[in-house]
């Protein structure tokens, strides 16, 4: 029996699809570009002119907001992909065969969860610049552990189930049994974990956006439209908290589908 | 307990001031009371924007504006100069040109000992100057003093300056506040390599300690020879890059003193009862330097686009909310050139320039990673794609941008002139072909001949006219874009007194007391 999901769900995915709708509409819209600057308006409030107003150098809220999503969208929705491909691969390897390739691949994760994240993502900026697929890519890689736990976790579970053993019996082999047998079942809750995970790394990205260290200018990003903000704080906070916002709203609503969807699969396995 | 002690004398003593000026106050003589007799007692925290780099000149080389006030509370010159640009005695007491304008003998002051116990005499002059013309040291400053031939003590308080031709400036580079060279320190200290970190001069406070990126403690200097000086105890400087916390850290008592360029700050201060804003105007105004070596901006139709498609205005008015003047020749106003031919934006010229320079121009502008140095970026960024020039922004630390800058590796970065009272100097070693300090690689016969000329002449009206020069040229040439003429702002608690001027940033603590009535009950306990 499938729960019934609450409004606070459907509000979430309303949400995301609105921000997912603006990020992608953004250049078709009637806004100015991101980095038009309106001379006259400087850190003005919302108005009929500008529908979120100006920051401190004039450019429009609304605009850089949502080619701002842009940038946050890719990251969050490529970052956790990364992971995902890349932590199921290792995680199934080192669950399915045991032995001294989980060894290996157990040894690594511990060694590269060891290293502080925000200093990998400094250094990692450091070396390959500041551009979107550096930013995507290091993310990524950083996602890769804590899905390769899960995937060797999942595997493990299923690998000594009763269809598996069935498989094995009627001939099947390893690859057929991994893609077919474990894949399926072991995936399910790991997309809910990406979830989460894209909450996690959009705030990342919002991050190193304040430090200065995401997209290069004039590319705008909700971590950096915050960090300019802070200078008019107490004049027109409009400035800071309209990202801030967005990116709070976002971030819950990734969650909450998570944890529904989540809600969802636990259901189903445990018709399994 | 010893800490309770204090507090309690401390206690019943402001006690007993309240009492005192309560009774002054029904007599209604408060505000003399206040004025009139600065307290001799108190620890001064100052909050300045950047680490020291230290107080030696071979190896700091220059002083950063917050450096200057730690090293005028430790070291003295040879002379002040008052706000009219007069010198003040200080190390010395009277300094006599000859004739001919080519020597210089400097009367010393006796008495006086520095803080480790060596004597001030001609020797500590001549070994400090010397140090510095010695070719062998490679003194970055160098350049700056050029005209100085050579230095000789005649006996223990006469010092003669002999120089290879007349030289206007000569006074200001004894004097300058700025200017690293003109603080004489021990000869002890520096032989014995610790004048860097550890600085020893004869000033009002003795250095106590420099803990790296946290805090530089000096304390009152009992045998200062200006008798009834210094007032406080103790001044902490501390370096705070941040300049939301630097505000919010006098806000809240940490700090009472800070040095601020924030526009919205120094706004808001100016609202706020309990604050006081300082500010100075001085030469040397903000820039954007151009490498004129490589190209495309070594074609001067290209700098003169870019220096039309510039919008300063705009840039004063987002970025400084108006706290800064319009810079428009080296001098802002301490010298008075009329019309120097500034470039307007005009992105209509702009754009014809660019055209007639025919090839795509795209750029890299280096800039410092605040907010500050992206505001700017983003700023200039925009302008530049209006006339079809694109512009990419590298954030770096400072020192990775000077270090660039000095190198040659850039084609634009964020930069300032210094603050020279006199700034012939200073242009000549920034702009002549010869120097080693022509950081933009600049080339000019022109620009060469004029500052030779404000150089060796020392009639009043042929060097203006050649400084005047010089200006033009800068514009006419497009030398370096201006990013706003130099004010320096300080915010003071209102209980600090004693703060008559900031001249190039300088806070001289020496003449700072604390009003104790007139400050936030938090203070001290």
């Amino acid at each position: 029996m499938v729960k019934k999901r609450g409004i606070t769900f459907w509000l979430s995915v309303a949400w995301i699809a609105l921000v997912m709708t603006c990020a992608v509409g953004a250049g078709f819209l009637p806004l100015p570009a991101p980095d038009q600057i309106d001379w006259a308006c400087l850190a003005t409030s919302p108005d009929g002119v500008h529908l979120l107003g100006t920051d401190n150098v004039g450019r429009d809220i609304a605009a850089r907001l949502f080619f701002g999503a842009r940038v946050s969208l890719t990251v969050g929705v490529i970052a956790p992909c990364i992971g995902l491909v890349f932590g199921s691969l290792l995680g199934v390897a080192a669950g399915f065969y045991r032995g001294w390739p989980e060894r290996v691949i157990v040894g690594a994760i511990d060694v590269f969860l060891a290293v502080p994240r925000l200093v990998f993502l400094l250094v990692a900026m450091f070396v390959f610049g500041s551009g979107l697929p550096a930013i995507t890519l290091a993310l990524g890689l950083l996602c890769v552990p804590s899905f390769a736990r899960m995937a060797r976790a999942n595997t493990i579970r299923f690998a000594g189930r009763e269809f598996v053993l069935a498989a094995r019996a009627t001939g099947a082999d390893d690859v057929a049994i991994v893609l077919r047998e474990i894949l399926p079942n072991a995936l399910m809750p790991m997309v809910a974990y990406a979830l989460l995970v894209m909450g996690y790394v959009i705030v990342a990205e919002g991050g190193l956006g304040f430090l200065g260290l995401s997209v290069p200018a004039p590319a705008p990003s909700w971590g950096g439209m915050i960090a300019e903000g802070r200078e008019v704080l107490e004049r027109a906070p409009h400035v800071s908290m309209i990202p801030a916002a967005a990116m709070f709203l976002t971030v819950l609503s990734v969650n909450l589908i998570g944890d529904g969807l989540r809600g969802w699969m636990d259901d189903r396995e445990s018709q399994l | 307990m010893a800490n309770d002690h204090d507090r309690r004398v401390r206690h019943w003593t402001s006690v007993a001031r309240g009492l005192l000026l309560l009774v002054l106050a029904m007599g209604g003589n408060v505000d003399r009371a206040r004025a009139a007799v600065p307290e001799h007692s108190g620890t001064l925290t100052v909050a300045v924007d950047l680490e020291f780099r230290g107080f030696d000149p071979l190896k700091a080389r220059y002083l950063q504006v917050g450096d200057r006030s730690v090293a005028m509370a430790i070291e003295e010159r040879l002379f002040d100069v008052d706000a009219k640009g007069n010198l003040v005695p200080q190390l010395a007491l009277a300094a006599k040109p000859s004739r001919d304008g080519k020597s210089w003998t400097i009367k010393l002051r006796k008495g006086v000992v520095f803080h480790d116990g060596t004597l001030f005499t001609a020797d500590a002059v001549v070994a400090h100057w010397q140090r510095m013309l010695d070719p062998g040291n490679h003194f970055s400053g160098l350049d700056l003093i050029e005209p100085v031939q050579s230095v000789a003590g005649i006996d223990d308080h006469t010092v003669r300056f002999t120089l290879k031709h007349p030289w206007a400036a000569f006074k200001d580079m004894l004097s300058g506040p700025q200017w690293i060279g003109a603080y004489i320190p021990s000869p002890k200290a520096v032989r014995e390599g610790t004048q860097d970190r550890a600085p020893v001069g004869t000033g009002p406070y003795i250095f106590k300690e420099w803990l790296t990126n946290d805090r530089l403690v000096v304390i009152r200097n009992p045998r200062y020879w200006r008798k009834g000086k210094p007032y406080l105890d103790r001044v902490v400087f501390r370096p705070v890059p941040d300049m939301q916390a630097r505000y919010a850290g006098l806000r809240s008592g940490e700090s009472d003193v800070i040095m601020t360029d924030r526009g919205t700050h120094i706004l808001q201060a100016k609202e706020d009862r309990s604050l006081r804003v300082y500010s100075h105007d001085a030469a040397g105004p903000y820039t954007f330097i151009l490498n004129t070596a490589k190209p495309p901006l070594d074609d001067v139709r290209v700098r003169r686009a870019l220096a039309h498609a510039w919008n300063q205005d705009f840039l004063l008015k987002a970025d400084y909310r108006g706290t800064l003047p319009l810079a428009r020749d080296p001098f802002d106003g301490a010298l008075s050139c009329g019309d120097t031919g500034y470039r307007d934006y005009d992105p209509a010229l702009a754009r014809k320039l660019i055209a007639a320079y025919g090839r795509k121009v795209e750029l890299e502008l280096l800039g410092t990673n605040t907010p500050r140095g992206r505001e700017a970026g983003e700023i200039m960024q925009r302008l530049f794609k209006e006339i079809g020039v694109t512009l990419k922004l590298t954030p770096l630390a400072e020192g990775q941008m000077v270090k660039r800058v000095i190198s040659g590796d850039y084609q634009m970065a964020g930069w300032r002139l210094t603050d020279f009272g006199d700034m012939g100097p200073y242009l000549d070693a920034s702009l002549n072909s010869k120097s080693k300090l022509n950081y933009s690689r600049y080339r000019s016969p022109r620009m060469d001949e004029l500052l030779n000329i404000q150089q060796t002449t020392i009639d009043g009206k042929a060097r203006q006219k050649a400084l005047c020069g010089v200006a033009k040229l800068i514009n006419e040439d497009a030398v370096f874009l201006y990013g706003g003429g130099r004010r320096v702002h300080v915010i003071a608690k209102a209980g600090v007194e004693g703060i008559s001027r900031i001249d190039h940033g300088v806070i001289r603590v020496s003449d700072i007391w604390l009003n104790g009535a007139a400050s936030p009950p938090n203070r001290g306990n």
